[in-house]
């Protein structure tokens, strides 16, 4: 959450780790003989990494898996929102759609991709569908939290100052309930990814869900490190991103980061 | 000598309080036997107040003292009118008051500022709300002349997160006031300031009371501040919440700090303190 809090020894401590694990990584492959199909070293899967970038087909597989995972968060994200907003508004519609909404979060999405990819068909679309259908919910139950959040001394005092519902709604609720849904929007981004991989898998003629596919099945194992390292690099920038979007927001929220003399 | 004095204190109350209003100005607001019972989460039913009756002359300042828990909030926002009373009637200007008025300003027991609001947009939101934004400009300098009067010139693009509770509740006295209130409901204001600041405060509560008399009910725990600052001081008891007495405090005005020291200021000070004596509650 606070990757601005971190002091720059904080960070070479962490990338030192990393370079550790690494070169442990390449010395335990050449000194143990790992077959490369098994577990390729680290320079194997920089040099594919490569490659694969230089000839444009990493970075078009990645194109479409993030294009995907956009549209489907996006997709989602607005629906979360909207239902969120709609359910928190009154306890009849709560009552009449919350068991169905339960009901639907409750079947795990990854099970029911290929039938999103039967109705949807094998294009883009299928994995947009299931990125946000998988994105929807963290975002619709953090609205509805978050829109129920109101303190009761701020109610009262739109009451006492004879506010109409919809001032209630946009100048305390929607403010009150924005730290949460920037939160449901974080989580729904990253689980948008997952859900754009697993209609990859699922059927697709590109994406890095496919290209992982296709390296296992041609056991070039360095080629399914390669689309990995892409996708956690694709992941991380986005939940970065909403971290960045969530300071810009909550410019109120007081968590400025503290300077650290003593290191 | 008010007429307020005679409301609700005896059978034939209706017909003295009609005969006077002919020949004095009638009361801002009344209460008659108003009564409050909550019904807590597990169905306990918790009466609040019991047989609530005064009445407030235009203009008046009332302290409202009495220990925690005694029902002085509860009052306060049955005369908001955001809490609705379980029986009894409330009247303001002769109406019944059914609801918030937009000539009732509200000062609560916490500051309840908008973390995402300036402190100049805290103080301006009665406006957007009643008045609209548009009206917003020609309250800006009032607006700025509450902030200077309060002590906190300067800080209008400040967040409420980076004052201290005390200035908190100061901007919270000045959106109170912002619309120009007949009447101000303060809910124990100054609760939170140190004992230095919080004399200032009254005194400069007493000159903004004297230069607008506005009329102003003011809840403390405090009985010499009730003292100080009041005309009248409404006594309360708890379990059931009652007006057990009503004092008057014939302190002479403007009222200033030395005068604390004054024999006729501790003479009310220990009239108030056996009161609560004898009805075994500690202020
Ligand atoms: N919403 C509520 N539901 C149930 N009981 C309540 C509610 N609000 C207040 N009470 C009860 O009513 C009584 C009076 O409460 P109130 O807040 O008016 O006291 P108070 O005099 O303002 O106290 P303090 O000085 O501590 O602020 C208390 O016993 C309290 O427990
Ligand atoms: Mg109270």
């Amino acid at each position: 959450m606070n990757e601005a809090t971190r002091t720059p020894i904080e960070i070479a401590q962490s990338v030192l780790l990393l370079a550790g694990l690494l070169a442990a990584w390449e010395f335990a492959v050449v000194w143990l003989d790992i077959s490369p199909i098994l577990l390729p070293a680290p320079s194997a899967v920089a040099i594919s990494l490569v490659n694969g970038v230089k000839s444009g087909l990493l970075i078009k597989h990645l194109g479409v898996t993030f294009f995907e995972t956009m549209a489907g968060f996006v997709l989602g994200s607005v629906a979360g929102l909207v239902c969120g907003g709609l359910i928190a508004q009154s306890r009849a519609i709560e009552r009449l759609l919350y068991p169905y909404v339960i009901a639907f979060q409750t079947v795990p999405k990854v099970a029911i991709a290929p039938l999103i990819v039967i109705w949807f068909g094998y294009g883009v679309a299928s994995k947009v569908v299931i990125a946000a259908t998988i994105a929807f919910f963290p975002v619709l139950a953090n609205t509805i939290v978050g829109l129920r959040s109101v303190p009761a001394d701020q109610l009262e005092l739109m009451a006492a100052f004879m506010a109409t519902r919809r001032q209630t709604l946009w100048k305390v609720r929607v403010p009150q309930a924005l730290p949460f849904i920037l939160v449901g929007l974080d989580v729904g981004a990253v689980l948008a990814v997952i859900g754009a991989v697993v209609g990859e898998f699922v059927s697709a003629k590109e994406g890095l869900g496919f290209q992982i596919l296709q390296s296992g099945f041609s056991l070039d194992t360095a080629g399914v490190f390669a689309a990995l390292v892409l996708l956690a690099v694709m992941g991380i920038a986005i939940h970065l991103a909403m971290g960045f979007l969530r300071k810009k927001v909550l410019y109120w929220v007081d968590d400025i980061s503290p300077v650290n003399f003593s290191g | 000598m008010l007429v307020s004095d005679l409301a609700g204190k005896s059978a034939d109350d209706k017909s003295a309080g009609d005969k006077l209003i002919n020949s004095k100005p009638a009361d801002l607001v009344t209460a008659q036997n108003v009564r409050m019972v909550y019904t807590s989460r597990n169905a306990e039913l918790v009466t609040a107040l019991d047989d609530v009756s005064f009445g407030i002359a235009e203009g008046e300042f009332i302290a409202l003292l009495g220990p925690s828990g005694c029902g002085k909030t509860t009052l306060l926002k049955i005369l908001t009118g955001t809490l609705k009373r379980t029986s009894g009637e409330v009247t303001m200007r002769g109406q019944p008051l059914e609801g918030p008025r937009p000539d009732i300003g509200r000062v609560f027991q916490t500051p309840v500022l908008l973390a995402w609001r300036s402190v100049l947009d805290n103080i301006l939101l009665p406006i957007e709300l009643g008045e609209g934004r548009l009206q917003r400009r020609d309250y800006e300098a009032r607006a700025r002349d509450y902030l200077k009067m309060v002590g906190l010139e300067g800080f209008e693009t400040k967040y409420p997160h980076e004052l201290s509770g005390g200035m908190q509740q100061r901007v919270a006295i000045g959106r109170s006031l912002i619309r120009d209130p007949a009447m101000l409901l303060m809910d124990e204001p100054f609760g939170a300031l140190d004992a230095m600041t919080r004399d200032l405060m009254n005194v400069e509560l007493l000159r903004i009371w004297q230069a607008s008399r506005k009329t102003i009910v003011l809840v403390t725990h405090s009985i010499a501040e009730a003292v100080f600052l009041a005309d009248r001081v409404f006594v309360m008891t708890p379990r059931p919440g009652r007006l057990s007495e009503i004092i008057p405090i014939d302190l002479p005005r403007p009222r200033h700090l030395d005068m604390i020291n004054s024999p006729e200021f501790g003479h009310y000070v220990r009239r108030i303190g056996r009161h609560f004596a004898t009805h075994g509650a500690v202020a």
